[in-house]
């Protein structure tokens, strides 16, 4: 592992972003490691593990919900930009305070959907079906997440909120 | 009827402010179940299925197909790919784009990601084609069109999609798109050969290579084979699971890149940051579209729907035109992915009523998404090259996708009268 990376966004982003940016890439790591570690077991050795699969499930909801902290605080949820050109000034600023209050409910009804399911996996004592593994830590972290990611929405607006109109500056267009 | 609408049109309210998809589909599917069912069984339905789908295990195939394109970028395999195409096929006029989109789809057919194969092409491929003197309406218009390769060939992230939300076969949407996918291919380079038949200037022969540089060229792709071959065989012999075709795929395109010298850690760190983001992205729009699909079948509308696309009068073809015109316009102004994401709720149970086979509407879809990615106003393919490529026109850049726009309406025409295009190879396994 030797050779120059190539350039990426995440090099020119906010120094403040990258135990973020860490988080994420650690969970899809674990993630790919241990889905790779059970495929290798299970074809090379007939001994696949027995964890393998929901561990990795698990991973991919940590992923998710620490990545939406990332793409939210970065405005990088997927957008369709089609009355972008003619909305420019006031009509922006309304604009695009819209789109984070809009932003803003749907993820505190994600928290408070992951948080009262916590709740409820908590009273019951939910187990995972595959393993021994609680369900309510991860549907308590999944709503602090998304709180997370709902308090950047909020920063957002009220950035938006106290900047002129003509300074407002549409979010980029995402897609993948 | 009447709420469907309301919901559809205030979703469409939603997308026109900017409001993100999955936000907006989440909202209108919440807000939709719980006026035609309950508020009780809406918010039960919406944090059973947001926890049901973040924890499950046949959902991580998404992003392990992300990581082994992110891991193929990193590994510079579309270097090799475009050399050893443009030792065969330079030498020809107009070689150099017949080159860029065979190295195109040999990319894609590793990334799975149509965006990563603009960008990439146009870093590997436009310098020589500038070089020799193409013009910039062919150069530009090849590499937007070849980019839209990589959502189609298999292992695509949009057939994934398809199959996690209309539960069809994945292994099986990767077999359909692979004749689709070749077809695609030929008639890019026939429609470059027609080009510079008609114009010349536009694409100048390259530097003929000789048989020994050829056939080394060629062998330095065998990571590419390779790769793809481990997935599709493993996938059709029934060896892996597509979950498990993602990880072996991942960790192979991984050791490749590792075994070239070309991944260092901070490259590791950043291939697999840019999955995690994008897992986090197309996530947040699969939560919208389920809430939106459980809405959908509620309220009943599905049937209604059928009811009436069945009765237009010339039967199940006249009714997928209209779905193909529908696509096509909303196409010119929804990308991708994201459209697939917001008309799969809508549109499967009038296709599965019809009787259409999913697997065949999976590739139809496809396909009219992919063109949906060079149609203007809004193209993302053409976005993207224009952000690279400073210097050309927005217009020079549609204009020269024009002739590849006819090929994919014509290639659309092959798969509707010609549904064994697509469900032949899933129909031998």
């Amino acid at each position: 592992m030797d050779s120059d990376p190539e350039s990426d966004s995440t090099e020119t982003t906010d120094v403040r972003w990258r135990p973020m940016h860490l988080l994420v890439a650690t969970f899809i790591g674990v993630m790919l490691l241990v889905a790779s570690l059970d495929v290798t077991l299970r074809y090379a050795f007939d001994a696949p593990l027995d964890w393998g699969l929901p561990v990795v499930g698990l991973m991919l909801g940590l992923t998710i919900f620490s990545g939406m902290i990332v793409v939210t605080g970065e405005d990088e949820h997927i957008t369709v930009g089609l009355l972008d050109r003619w909305v420019v000034g006031r009509g922006r600023k309304i604009q695009v305070i819209t789109v984070h209050i809009v932003s803003l409910v749907s993820i505190l009804f994600i928290a408070q959907r992951m948080g009262s399911l916590s709740i409820r996996h908590f009273e019951n004592q939910n187990l995972h079906m595959m393993i021994d593994i609680l369900f309510w830590p991860f549907s308590l972290i999944f709503a602090v997440l998304a709180l997370c990611s709902a308090l950047l929405v909020a920063r957002n607006l009220l950035r938006v909120l106290r900047q002129r109109a003509e300074d407002v500056v549409a979010p980029e267009i995402h897609n993948v | 009827m009447f709420e469907t609408l309301i919901g559809l049109s205030a979703l469409i309210l939603l997308l026109l402010a900017r409001v993100p998809l999955g936000f907006g589909m989440l909202i209108v599917g919440f807000v939709g179940s719980a006026v035609v069912r309950s508020p009780n069984a809406a918010l039960a339905g919406i944090s059973a299925t947001i926890f049901d789908i973040a924890i499950s295990p046949a959902f991580v195939v998404l992003p392990l197909f992300l990581l082994m394109g992110a891991f193929v970028s990193q590994a510079r395999l579309s270097d090799d790919l475009y050399d050893a195409a443009y030792a065969w096929l330079g030498h020809f006029k107009g070689g150099l784009a017949m080159s860029t989109v065979a190295a195109s789809g040999g990319f894609a057919a590793v990334s799975g990601n149509s965006v990563a194969t603009v960008v990439t092409m146009a870093k590997v491929a436009l310098p020589s084609m500038r070089r020799y003197g193409y013009s910039d309406k062919l150069a530009a218009g090849t590499i937007a069109a070849g980019g839209t390769l990589g959502i189609l060939i298999p292992p695509s992230n949009a057939l994934i999609i398809y199959g996690l939300l209309t539960e069809s076969d994945v292994g099986k949407l990767f077999l359909a798109g692979i004749v689709p996918g070749i077809i695609t291919i030929l008639l890019y380079i026939f429609v470059v050969r027609a080009i510079v038949t008609i114009s010349p200037e536009q694409g100048p022969a390259g530097e003929r290579s000789s048989w020994a540089t050829r056939f080394r060229l060629l062998l330095r792709v065998w990571g590419v084979v390779a790769l793809f071959l481990m997935i599709m065989l493993g996938i059709t012999f029934g060896v892996f699971t597509p979950t498990e075709a993602g990880a072996a795929g991942a960790l192979g395109a991984l050791l490749f890149a590792v075994g070239r010298r070309r991944m260092s850690w901070h490259g590791l760190y950043l291939a697999l940051f840019d999955a995690g983001k994008t897992t986090a992205m197309l996530f947040t729009v699969l939560f919208g579209a389920l809430a939106l699909n459980q809405f959908i079948q509620l309220s009943g509308v599905g049937a209604q729907l059928t009811d009436f696309v069945t009765g237009l009068k010339g039967g199940p073809t006249v009714s997928i035109f209209v779905i193909l015109g529908i696509l096509v316009v909303l196409g010119m102004f929804v990308e991708g992915l994201a459209m697939i994401l917001l008309v799969v709720p809508v549109f499967v149970p009038i296709v599965d009523a019809m009787g259409f086979d999913l697997i065949w509407f999976g590739i139809f879809l496809v396909v009219a998404s992919e063109i949906s990615l060079i149609t203007p106003p809004v193209g993302l393919n053409v976005f993207v090259l224009k952000a690279m490529l400073k210097d050309v026109e927005l217009s020079t850049i549609f204009a020269g996708i024009m002739p590849f726009f006819v090929a994919d309406i014509f290639r659309l025409m092959l798969l509707i009268f010609f549904p064994a295009l697509a469900l032949w190879l899933p129909s031998l396994f």
